[in-house]
């Protein structure tokens, strides 16, 4: 028999407790690696995107200079200098030239550059509050509250995009703010539709019927457990918004609807170079490339966001 | 080509907006009298009803034509019709 084996050990008899309850307290529970967010996550991939990394860097320098340099030295867009007008760039003193009044062009467009950053950033901002709300009520609401508030929206979405922002210009007046507001409520459409979609998707999702049957109430669902779902797909549309909101906040100046005339804004210089096209072409050239620019870089960055957080959709690597 | 024409089909039909909302621009730049002209000039003299005009006119050919576009999903498409 096998147990009689010469120089085999016998099984030893005394067992190991089953519960090592005093014993197990000492020992380290086995630590499971906590996984880094699904943000985390995305920023990382983000960052291998090398257009991606390359657009946000640029993007972020642009606001850098034209936040940091009016606060630290003191620029005067404004000054003028009839002697010294229509100068062409590289001229003394004047790295991009001067226009039709003499006025710096680079001081300029430092200025407008935060004009027209601001206000598209303060546009997003307000589509994405208001269409968020309105998405976050009728896509968890449902019922009536979702059809009244759909309905709307689908009212809204029968203007096209700028035909819209005249529309409330001219009922608000125009003037650089309410500009900015026009166009806010243009870009709502948008966000209120992917809100709802995202939330209609979240809320039958085991973990919300988690926090309703123990009571959690539903506002805080709706923020707290729903919202967060939110985030990736609106912050990808809303950085398309912000490319799309800068273009139309310029176009709409150009047409003089935006700022007023002294004031320095990247599309109102357009609109004036206009006129200077055959004897200085850097004053439309110089504008018209920066918003072009800006654009295109802030879209590109859209582009690798929505790849970062939705690698699916990415064609490419990763 | 007639699975292809469906999304081709949506865009123009989004597209025809973008295009009535640009030719206010265009207009402009090239100035041209068109509606696109006559909006701007409403609008910088607070003339409201033509402004509400050339709305109502832009805004409901935009949702007649969004409308054909949708049906004609059906001519492109006979399974979509059932639905």
């Amino acid at each position: 028999m096998a147990s009689s084996t010469p120089g085999s050990v016998p099984p030893s008899l005394s067992r190991e407790p089953i519960v090592s309850s005093l014993q197990g307290a000492k020992r380290p529970m086995p630590r499971i690696p906590s996984s880094p967010g699904p943000y985390a996550r995305a920023w990382r991939r983000l960052q291998h995107d090398r257009t991606g990394m390359a657009m946000l860097v640029f993007v972020v320098a642009v606001a850098l200079v034209v936040i940091l340099v009016p606060a630290v030295i003191t620029i005067d867009p404004y000054k003028q200098d009839l002697r010294a007008s229509l100068l062409p760039p590289g001229s003394q003193g004047h790295l991009l030239g001067t226009d039709h009044f003499g006025r710096d062009l680079v001081l300029r467009m430092i200025d407008g550059g935060r004009a027209s950053l601001s206000l598209g950033l303060i546009a997003v901002t307000i589509a994405v509050t208001v269409g968020g709300l309105v998405g976050l009520v009728a896509g968890y609401r449902g019922g009536a509250a979702d059809r009244v508030l759909m309905r709307l929206i689908d009212v809204e979405l029968a203007f096209p995009g700028i035909l819209l922002a005249l529309v409330i210009v001219t009922i608000l007046g125009s003037g650089s703010e309410k500009l900015t507001v026009a166009v806010g409520i243009g870009g709502i459409p948008r966000f209120a539709r992917i809100v709802r979609g995202t939330v209609l998707a979240t809320k039958h999702e085991l973990y919300i019927e988690a926090a309703r049957a123990v009571g959690v109430p539903g506002i805080r669902i709706a923020f707290v457990h729903v919202l967060p779902q939110v985030l990736g797909p609106v912050l990808t549309i809303a950085t398309f918004g912000m490319a799309t909101a800068i273009l139309a906040i310029a176009a709409l100046s150009f047409l003089g609807l935006g700022a007023q005339p002294p004031a320095a804004e990247w599309g109102l210089m357009l609109s004036d170079a206009r006129k200077y096209l055959r004897i200085a072409w850097w004053l439309a050239v110089v504008p018209g490339l920066a918003i072009s620019i800006v654009v295109l870089a802030v879209n590109l960055l859209g582009d690798a966001v929505r790849d970062a957080l939705d690698p699916r959709l990415s064609s490419g690597a990763d | 080509m007639r699975n292809a024409l469906i999304p081709i089909v949506t865009i123009v039909g989004l597209q025809l907006g973008q295009l009535v909302a640009g030719s206010v621009i265009v207009e402009t730049v090239f100035a041209r009298q068109g509606i696109g002209q006559l909006a701007i000039d409403a609008i910088l003299s607070k003339d409201y009803p033509v402004v509400q005009g050339v709305i109502l006119l832009t805004a409901s050919s935009y949702v007649v034509a969004n409308l054909l576009v949708d049906i004609s999903y059906g001519f492109i498409n006979p399974r979509i019709r059932t639905s």
